[in-house]
């Protein structure tokens, strides 16, 4: 068997790659059949280049019908499919197996319709995040979902990973901005999920399923968003605190208060020193500093703004300024959305983390994340998503150094452990995909695993879709120790573990 | 009050899990007046599973029991000036979170603050293996694992028992206020549409006895300002009316005749059914509560080409959601039933995907 769907344990056969061009260039051009080294070479990896594999072949399907053809082709074979968009995704999702043949989607970069009045547009997988908004603009509309990378990342990799961005506290991860997609299944036909351009549709909310599913469950060829009001204004204050517990602090009182920032981001101290060094956005240099935007009417920012200032002042807050203007409020997100590239001036290598915590367990959480940084010898700067809880260790590390990845990693699946600790998640935002899939294991007990096992084998009776992401086999779990026993029971005996 | 009555339910499903024995899943009873009789099997009650499990406002986040009453949740969220993040339908005053969820549907609020489904965190089930799943969790961002926990949404007990649920909840609004307005059905369908594209704090249309009802919350600056500029007349007791909407006590839901759910693209201009008695909109367009006696075959090709659905709701024939589904569709809700609960355990009356 190619898959086993109660341990998700795969292998596929090996098959030849010039009987696969001679079958498929039949209904796909030649020149969308992607096999020598050169064309391949750049899909080895995601965002996350620790990982890289050089595909065996890559399809540029330009329409519907030979996407479904492709999939037809590798059910009939049982050959691997792996979906990939932009490519811009942080946990590995889309990095090749053995054997898989890769379906890029950026041939599909329409924007097929724009509805102002409904407030809605219909989107094909490949289109940028950022260029439905651009699209959206003339009309007073934008598409609220932003993640970092939303310049590059595609709208069906969004979906495909629940995308959120800074604006998430306010307006939402992709799965609420999506109102409906049509994907083609591991049969190859097409079906349409959730309301189209209704709110709402019969039966399971299927759609909330395939959100986040990683291409496991389907490919996504169609998706009808959401568009929301510009707001009238924005405008940031930033404010710098001697210590991250103030800071912490500031965040819960401005919730507290019943105010909803549009964002709200906090960075420690070596990702200001980091940010400041490289984008000279005028942050102070303190312990940590409280980015808080908040949007609406001129007269509805001024005076929450003035509440948030008072907050902010009474958690100890200095240095604090408000955004005059669009152009200095760019400024103040500029060091922040560099955070990233600030921080991979800095080091070598970085290794970027993706945990949720309730909020108020932020100041034990950074304290620990202190301890190990002094424990694994390797520095960690921390940026997040404050309003949502949303954390971001970037852990440095020089990959050049014997030892330092293996060590970065370890540092990174203990802060991932001490998310689910303290109630959290081991990803809020990048998703699982190869990397975190041996701490699935420590989020969930077998039950959760084998029903998850269960949703991709009724949906994909071969496990073609993306196999060995996002979701790991019992087997994996049982070898890595990593089951959870409760009061020393092994949970469900009755499951095989070998 | 509250009662944790988990273990008795667990026990319950292993037990028909080992006969082979259908469930009948049964909250309140709030939601019986939409449903096909599905009575078969034992009944297993989940009004006994009750109470807050955890309620941190700094957070934002509620996890209770399923058989909670959502006007318990209510009330204890406004003890702290928050509330529910969107508008939950109440048709009984027992009607309990657990029921809502496994309904599905959305208050007014539904195109402004989002669905019910919208703000589910995480939600504990039992599946037909007699299995607990805990699913999603207790934070804002989480992208672990398939959502199952919003996949419960409108699943009508057919997936399993939930036995509690974590929602996001928000702040209350400082100031809310209702502007109402007189207008015919079409112009009131262009109005809402075209109001909420407005970078307003509008948050719910509704048109109902030939007035149009749109409410605006926010902060006291923000909502002055909206009202200056929508223009209209301001209603007396906003959250009365609201209230009367959610809770279907408004006096167009006092009608005898049969009553319809209709949803639709919100720009769809009005339905002419052929039996149509009145109507009233609701979503900004996108839901239709229509009395008609009875839907003809056209009136159910014309919602179709609109790309909407109909579905019985009150003195009017049950709709079965299967029946409203693609050959295709109705497979893939019937594999994830597969995946669930196998022995078709489950509310079997609920869930005829094949």
């Amino acid at each position: 068997m190619a898959f086993d769907p109660q341990t998700g344990q795969f292998e596929f056969n090996d098959w030849n790659i010039s009987q696969a061009v001679s079958d498929l260039q039949r209904t796909i051009p030649r020149q969308n059949l992607l096999d020598q080294p050169a064309q391949l070479a750049p899909y080895e990896c995601d965002g996350l280049s620790a990982y890289r594999k050089v595909p065996k072949m890559v399809v540029l399907p330009e329409t519907i019908e030979q996407c479904q053809q492709i999939m037809r082709y590798c059910k009939e074979r049982a050959i691997p499919l792996i979906a990939r968009g932009a490519g811009t995704g942080l946990s590995g999702g889309v990095l090749p197996v053995e054997q898989a043949i890769v379906l890029s989607l950026t041939k599909f970069n329409r924007i097929r319709k724009i509805d102002p009045l409904q407030r809605l547009a219909v989107v094909e997988p490949g289109v940028r995040n950022l260029a439905i908004t651009e699209a959206a603009s003339q009309y007073g509309l934008y598409f609220a979902p932003d993640p970092s990378s939303q310049i590059a990342c595609s709208i069906g990799g969004n979906v495909a990973e629940n995308s959120g961005g800074v604006h998430s506290l306010k307006y939402g991860l992709t799965v609420n901005n999506v109102m409906g997609l049509k994907i083609i299944n591991a049969d190859g036909e097409i079906i349409e999920i959730g309301g189209g351009e209704c709110m709402d549709s019969p039966g399971y909310d299927l759609l909330a399923l395939m959100h986040g599913s990683e291409g496991l469950l389907g490919v996504i060829i169609e998706i009808t968003v959401r568009l929301v009001p510009k707001p009238e204004a924005a405008q940031v204050l930033l404010a710098a605190f001697d210590s991250v517990t103030d800071a912490g602090n500031a965040v819960r009182d401005i919730i507290s208060a019943g105010i909803i920032p549009a964002g709200m981001e906090m960075m420690d101290r070596l990702a200001i020193e980091a940010a400041e060094d490289f984008v000279h956005a005028d942050y102070p240099l303190a312990e940590a500093l409280l980015l808080c935007e908040l949007d609406g009417t001129h007269s509805a920012i001024e005076q929450q703004m003035a509440q948030v200032e008072s907050i902010v002042k009474n958690c100890q807050a200095h240095d604090i300024s408000l955004s005059q203007d669009d152009a200095q409020r760019a400024l103040f997100w500029a060091g922040r959305k560099a955070a990233f590239p600030a921080v991979g001036r800095i080091s070598p290598d970085y290794y970027c983390m993706d945990g949720t915590i309730p909020r108020k367990e932020l100041p034990e959480v950074l304290t620990r994340i202190t301890e190990l940084s002094k424990h694994y010898g390797l520095r960690c700067a921390n940026v997040f998503h404050a309003g949502d809880g949303n954390l971001h260790p970037l852990i440095l590390y020089d990959a050049n150094k014997p030892g330092d990845l293996e060590k970065a990693e370890q540092f990174g699946a203990d802060i991932c452990k001490l998310s689910i600790d303290k109630g959290g998640t081991i990803t809020g935002e990048h998703g699982v995909g190869v990397e975190k899939i041996d701490l699935m294991c420590h989020q969930f007990d077998s039950p959760e695993l084998l029903q998850f096992h269960r949703i991709k084998s009724v949906l994909d009776h071969q496990g073609i879709l993306n196999p060995g992401k996002a979701v790991p086999s019992l087997h994996r779990c049982a070898e890595l120790g990593a089951m959870h026993v409760h009061a020393g029971k092994l949970p469900h005996p009755d499951i095989p573990r070998f | 009050m509250s009662s944790d009555n988990k273990q008795q339910i667990l026990q319950q499903v292993e037990q028909a899990v080992a006969d082979q024995q259908a469930i009948c899943i049964n909250g309140s009873g709030s939601h019986a007046f939409m449903l096909a009789d599905y009575s078969e099997g034992n009944s297993l009650d989940m009004t006994s599973h009750h109470g807050i499990i955890d309620y941190q406002p700094t957070e934002l986040t509620l996890k209770a029991r399923a058989g909670t009453r959502l006007s318990d949740i209510q009330q204890t969220l406004a003890q702290q000036q928050q509330r529910l993040a969107t508008d939950f339908p109440l048709y009984a005053a027992e009607t309990t979170l657990g029921g809502t969820i496994a309904i599905g549907h959305s208050g007014s609020g539904r195109p402004f603050l989002g669905g019910i489904r919208d703000h589910v965190l995480g939600a504990t089930l039992i599946n037909g293996l007699g299995h607990e799943l805990h699913c999603g969790g207790q934070v804002m961002k989480n992208v672990a694992g398939y959502d199952i926990s919003r996949l419960l949404n409108g699943s009508r007990g057919t997936l399993g028992p939930i036995l509690d649920l974590t929602l996001k909840v928000l702040p209350q609004a400082q100031l809310q206020h209702t502007q109402v307005f007189s207008m015919a059905e079409n112009e009131a369908i262009e109005s809402m549409n075209k109001m909420a594209g407005l970078s307003l704090p509008i948050n719910a249309c509704v048109h109902v006895d030939g007035k149009l009802y749109v409410r605006v919350e926010g902060s006291e600056a923000d909502v002055r300002q909206a009202v200056t500029k929508l223009g209209g007349e301001s209603l007396d007791d906003s959250v009365g009316f609201w209230a009367s909407i959610q809770q279907q006590t408004h006096e167009f839901f006092q009608a005898e005749h049969p009553l319809w759910r209709v949803i639709v693209p919100s720009t769809t201009s009005e339905l002419e059914l052929e039996h149509k008695h009145h109507s009233m909109i609701d979503w900004c367009g996108g839901l239709r509560w229509i009395y008609a006696d009875e839907i003809s075959q056209s009136d159910f090709i014309h919602i179709s080409n609109v790309g909407g659905y109909i579905e019985g709701h009150r003195n009017a024939t049950a709709t079965d959601p299967a029946s409203l589904m693609s050959p295709l569709q109705k497979q893939m809700h019937q594999n994830i039933k597969q995946s669930f609960d196998p022995q078709n355990i489950f509310n079997p009356g609920l869930s005829r995907f094949n």
